[in-house]
């Protein structure tokens, strides 16, 4: 019925003088995996977090699945799987409590959960430190545990902040065959990176933003245009070349 | 290094100012207190020094300032907290060792409000002990020694609670010894009180007697070396000078060995704590609900997260030290003992309004799961409820017991009980405005902002306020029970049902606030990560 799953309106955010966020404007359709790309800076988590509710938007609009973000913020939380970046998890809780937590806020049936994040901890090898502290994970532990808790009532739009930052290889081909199958099986992915490797493997529709705007977005192959993704972010953004004599100093020999 | 440390801690504070006109009214205020604080002491410096005999700026000066180096320690552990802008966990990655970081960070912690204005006191010392030169030369030496004590001590024992609350076998450990260091202090208080008596002629004697024990403690070592050369005691000042260096040199080595472990081992990384057990008699408890799972975790934060035990400590400490007054009067007042448990009541709102800043960016997740604020509201109150509720049961049973009142056991419960409700409920509605902040879980627990901040003052101040005036009635037929019997039923009834009515308002209306102000609250919570 909803051709769009996540329709971003004008986003506009500044923090005192500094713009963070200008006139945002992305449609994401619904069953694609798209790819949010931008230098550090550029307002990717700042979008995330208006499009999730947890920073409220100067101007615009954040539309979910035809659920408006700030004025039925209950219908469109209840679509959304959210893994925040740069936020603290209740790590006071082992991994299976936090899950269950999770799981519990969101009204899932408790025999569900069991099950449900017996099987994420499973497919995500945190099953050995299920009953460990989430604040004596890892980092790439810690993002995974934050990625189960996104999946665990089966939300039909994922928005992953820097999904892979700090996971290890073997984890990481695990969460990106998970992420296909979701998408494979109906769901949209959101997830915001800057590692282009990543998003050209992965993302079958990206946008790159900088200053808090929209600088390209479509299909990959149209973003790219023959060339790598790498390239062409580098060319949108506007790269700087280091100049020969720059930090000589830093050779040792 | 000195001048770096220094630089980097003004600059600090300059940011910090321009971002935050509450810090700059924060500043102001205490500048101007400090200010207060200096002209008054000055101008009994002086007075001191035109009609006083030596013996009575002795028993003055070493007193006040022994008392001044206790409100150090008791105050950077018990209120303010120790200011983390040179967390020396914020120089772990950067070459420099303890021994070099020592005085800028010396320096830069005396330079703040505390620090000047007891500086600036300090050296009214030499004025009043401007008698002679000797004694005045005995004051500017010191003045510095006991400046550093005051710094050193505080910091020595910040540091060695923090370490220890850090880790969990002497975590219950260290919160038992807090709370009894704050009875104990009353009794104490109580005890010199009682001795002194109310007779004006005893208060010499006495105070010279208080001086005289004050200045062989290591609190006024330093403080009593001007004294002893004025009264031409040269060995007892030659003792004094050699323990306050002593000191300074003992407390400057304790604090250089916690520096280091800081440098090399950050206290949040120990936080560690092995495997929990999984399911449990809390989720049974609680149910499924969303608000029973937020109390199921709420009670385990109870016991798995420092500051919430901190807390909790708190709690005990006040009632404790009412009673333990009482005790050593000459005639304990039943009544006041009986009434004790009240002031856990009165703190409560402390207790329930934090929880938010607790979570810090944690609560995030309560804001992408679409969480009713009603919800978080109750689940918060019901875990303080299972924790709370046996307490002041087991409280108010101990003290009804110690004083043998039984007949006022329903007038104590009442009160007790119905301002507990009030205070909750009001909390739970105040709070979601003025949610304040605290150092990150795993954090220093005495670290600044571990009472919340201007704003968690601001906010404890209004629930306190508002929750006294709404449960005045329930008051009012308490006390009134203690002289018309029957009335502490009515007392009963009225707190019961104004603590229903108001706990469901609170539910209410902080709920709805809170789902309207989720990215507000989120900003305050959030103010002291990133």
């Amino acid at each position: 019925m909803n051709d769009i799953a996540l329709s971003l309106q004008g986003l506009y955010k500044s923090f005192g003088a500094k713009v963070a966020v200008a006139d945002l404007r992305l449609d994401v359709r619904a069953g694609s995996m798209f790819g949010l790309v931008g230098p550090n800076g550029a307002g990717k988590t700042t979008t995330l977090s208006m499009a999730t509710g947890l920073l409220r938007p100067d101007a615009g609009r954040a539309v979910v699945l035809g659920a408006d973000v700030w004025a039925d913020p209950a219908a469109a939380k209840a679509l959304m799987g959210v893994l925040p970046d740069g936020v603290r998890l209740f790590d006071r809780l082992s991994g299976r409590e936090l899950l269950r937590y999770v799981g519990l806020l969101r009204s899932v049936d408790p025999r569900l959960i069991d099950t449900r994040s017996g099987e994420l901890l499973d497919a995500l090898g945190l099953s050995e430190d299920a009953d460990n502290l989430v604040v004596d994970y890892s980092a790439g532990m810690t993002k995974k545990i934050g990625l189960a808790c996104a999946l665990i009532h089966a939300p039909r739009l994922l928005l992953l902040d820097e999904p892979l930052e700090a996971v290890d290889p073997v984890s990481g081909e695990t969460i990106r065959a998970i992420l296909r199958s979701y998408v494979a099986g109906g769901g949209t992915v959101v997830l915001s990176s800057h590692v282009m490797e990543l998003v050209e493997n992965m993302c079958d529709t990206v946008a790159v933003i900088a200053q808090g705007r929209v600088l390209a977005a479509g299909t990959l192959d149209e973003i790219r245009a023959g060339e790598s993704l790498q390239r062409r972010f580098v060319d949108l953004v506007g790269g700087k070349q280091l100049d020969e004599e720059a930090l000589s100093w830093l050779r040792s020999s | 290094m000195v001048a770096v440390l220094v630089r980097l801690k003004l600059t600090l504070l300059k940011n910090a100012l321009l971002r935050s006109v509450l810090k700059v009214v924060g500043l102001v205020l205490g500048g101007l207190y400090g200010l207060g604080v200096i002209a008054a002491s000055y101008a009994g410096f002086v007075a001191l020094r035109g009609y006083g005999s030596v013996e009575l700026i002795s028993g003055v000066t070493v007193l006040a300032f022994s008392v001044v180096t206790l409100g150090w320690v008791l105050f950077s552990v018990l209120v303010s907290g120790i200011d983390e802008t040179l967390s020396p966990a914020k120089f772990a990655l950067l070459p420099v060792s303890a021994p070099r970081l020592q005085p800028g960070l010396l320096v830069a912690g005396l330079l703040g409000i505390p620090g000047i204005a007891t500086t600036v006191v300090a050296l009214g010392l030499v004025v009043a002990w401007s008698g002679s030169v000797a004694s005045a030369v005995a004051a500017l030496l010191a003045v510095p020694l006991g400046v550093v004590t005051c710094f050193l001590l505080s910091r020595l024992a910040t540091d060695a609670l923090a370490e220890m609350l850090s880790t969990r076998r002497f975590r219950d450990l260290a919160v038992v010894a807090l709370a009894l260091s704050g009875v104990g202090i009353a009794i104490g208080v109580n005890v010199v009180a009682q001795g002194v008596g109310t007779d004006p002629a005893a208060w010499g004697a006495s105070l010279e007697q208080g001086a005289e024990v004050a200045g062989w403690t290591p609190l006024g070592w330093a403080w009593a070396v001007p004294a002893s050369v004025a009264q031409g005691q040269w060995l007892a000042a030659a003792a004094r000078l050699l323990l306050a260096v002593a000191l300074v040199v003992g407390c400057w080595l304790g604090w250089r060995h916690f520096l280091q472990r800081r440098l090399t081992s950050p206290l949040e990384s120990r936080s560690g704590s092995g495997k929990v057990r999984p399911g449990g008699a809390v989720d049974r408890l609680f149910g499924t609900s969303p608000k029973g799972a937020i109390a199921a975790r709420s009670v385990r934060y109870w016991r798995r997260d420092p500051r919430h035990l901190a807390n909790l400590a708190s709690l005990v400490v006040l009632p404790a030290m009412v009673v333990a007054l009482q005790f050593v009067q000459p005639d304990p007042q039943d009544v006041v003992i009986v009434l004790a448990p009240l002031t856990i009541s009165l703190i409560l709102g402390t207790v329930a309004a934090y929880e938010l800043a607790y979570d810090g960016s944690a609560l995030a997740l309560h804001v992408h799961t679409g969480v009713r604020g009603r919800d978080d509201r109750a689940g918060r109150l019901l875990a303080v409820a299972a924790l709370v509720v046996p307490l002041l049961i087991v409280v108010v049973l101990v003290c009804v017991a110690v004083a043998g009142r039984w007949d006022l056991l329903v007038a104590s419960l009442a009160m007790t009980f119905g301002t507990a409700l009030v205070v909750s409920g009001v909390a739970s509605w105040i709070s979601v405005f003025w949610p304040g902040h605290a150092p990150p879980p795993g954090g220093n627990p005495f670290g600044k902002g571990s009472s919340g901040g201007v704003e968690g003052l601001l906010s404890f101040v209004l629930i306190t306020g508002v929750s006294i005036v709404v449960s005045a009635p329930v008051l009012a037929a308490g006390i009134a029970s203690l002289f018309v019997d029957g009335l502490e039923w009515l007392a009963l009834g009225l707190g019961l049902g104004i603590g229903a009515a108001v706990v469901a308002g609170g539910v209410l209306l902080g709920g709805r606030s809170l789902d309207r102000r989720w990215p507000e609250v989120m900003r305050s919570v959030t103010a002291l990560e990133t």
